[in-house]
């Protein structure tokens, strides 16, 4: 048992390395497009809305290995050559972002409308009375349900091993189908995923202290 | 660079009945899933709001443990790992129990909430009444929690749904396995995931619009 774990713990954390490069990366890019899609969705227009709902909700409404199957097949079908690891990380980054998209829309939606209205009797326009009053008060709000997600998107990347991405879940299966002890390697991959999720969690504590306001 | 390629519906027809065959394995299961990870959940959320630690601390441990490990590694070492130990289900026993210990572990912490939502003078009140603990939480508090959390167990039911997609890995054959199979013969993987995305839309479409008859059958009058 030591000596099974002892041989294969270099692997494993090679492998863990490249989960967190995969979810670190999704996350950050997913997070941009929501910050985008999530303001656009209050403050867009009408058709910008529109575009921005289905999206949302197709890819709410997906299973994310369906969706990892169509982004890894449309993307040669747009004449585009990728690795394995790119398309997973396009897949997570979309995947991730409507999810994000919704939170940040609830939680521009959750300032109440008062302030809107008081800031543009104070003669903001509508665009200043977003940038200055509404934005800054949703980052606190959004931080919470985010580092959810943020756990989330960890936790998905073990399914891009089942499109032959190599990160800890792959690499996990590859030495139980060598040594023949998936309980001990699956177990430790599932520990690993437990310290990386619970970090998140801890860290995301911490920034939503830094970022709450004191009234 | 655009590659020649159009949508070859004739296909999609064509294979169908197949995607039927799917759909009613992956209606089957995540009921199944669901039916289990219901009470689990319940329970386990008891367990949380409970003064006895013998109950809280077994509860907050599977919870966490349940909520911060894929559902993958579960199926993993659920399928290949406990057969080591003289334990072997089938594929899709072993499907329901990992999709709904997954579902349960976040229903677990809704029904907590929602639970703790409910104000804490009913519960005053109906121990100066003379309920006993068990009898307050099941005949004054629970209802109203329970109509509280429908709205969030929802979202899980969803988010189950589209999980039972993962149990392809182990064969059982539903609706993602049997997409894999027919794109795998016929080489339109674009078709076949494009098709099968929207089923799953459509029914969770359909499960959202159970819930939501629920939720307005359970809705509770509050003064």
């Amino acid at each position: 048992m030591l000596e099974l774990l002892t041989n294969n713990l270099p692997y494993m954390l090679k492998a863990t390395i490249a989960t967190i490069y995969l979810s670190s990366g999704s996350i950050c890019c997913g997070l941009l497009i929501a910050t985008f899609f999530g303001v656009l969705s209050v403050y867009g227009a009408r058709t910008v809305r529109v575009l921005i709902r289905a999206y949302v909700y197709y890819v709410r409404g997906v299973p994310e290995l369906v969706l990892f199957f169509v982004v890894f097949y449309l993307i040669p079908l747009l004449g585009i050559q990728t690795s394995k690891f790119v398309a997973a990380f396009i897949t997570l980054s979309v995947w991730t972002s409507s999810f994000m998209t919704e939170i940040i829309r609830g939680a521009i939606l959750s300032i109440p409308k008062g302030q809107t209205e008081a800031a543009r009797s104070l003669g903001f326009t509508s665009r200043k009375s977003a940038q200055h009053i509404i934005l800054p008060q949703t980052v606190t709000r959004a931080i919470p349900p985010l580092i959810n997600e943020f756990a989330k998107v960890i936790k998905t990347t073990s399914v891009a091993s089942i499109i032959g991405v190599w990160e800890l879940t792959y690499a996990a299966k590859e030495i139980s189908e060598i040594t023949y002890r998936p309980l001990e390697i699956y177990g430790v991959a599932a520990v690993v995923y437990f310290i990386l999720s619970y970090l998140v969690f801890i860290l995301g504590e911490k920034t939503a202290r830094r970022f709450a306001y004191k009234a | 660079m655009v590659s020649e390629y159009y949508f070859d519906y004739r296909l999609i027809i064509r294979v169908l009945p197949l995607f039927i065959t799917g759909l009613k394995m992956t209606v089957i299961l995540s009921a199944c899933g669901i039916l289990v990870a219901l009470p689990l959940g319940l329970f386990v959320g008891l367990g949380r709001v409970s003064k006895y630690r013998f109950f809280n601390l077994p509860a907050s441990i599977f919870m966490q443990s349940m909520r911060n490990t894929p559902s993958l590694i579960k199926v993993y070492l659920v399928y290949f790992g406990l057969p080591y130990l003289g334990i072997s289900f089938s594929a899709f026993i072993c499907g329901v129990i990992v999709l709904s210990i997954h579902t349960g572990s976040f229903m677990a912490e809704i029904f907590r909430a929602s639970i703790e939502s409910v104000s804490i003078r009913q519960m005053e009140a109906s121990r100066a009444l003379g309920f006993g603990d068990w009898h307050a939480m099941r005949f004054i508090i629970l209802p109203q929690a329970i109509a509280r959390a429908i709205p969030a167990l929802g979202n899980e039911i969803v988010q189950l749904i589209k999980n039972s997609s993962i149990l392809a890995v182990i064969s059982v054959e539903e609706l993602t396995y049997s997409a894999i199979g027919v794109a795998e013969q016929t080489g339109a993987t674009y078709e076949v995931f494009t098709v099968i995305g929207f089923i799953y839309l459509f029914v969770n479409l359909i499960a959202s619009l159970i819930i939501e008859f629920f939720e307005r059958k359970l809705r509770v009058v509050t003064v």
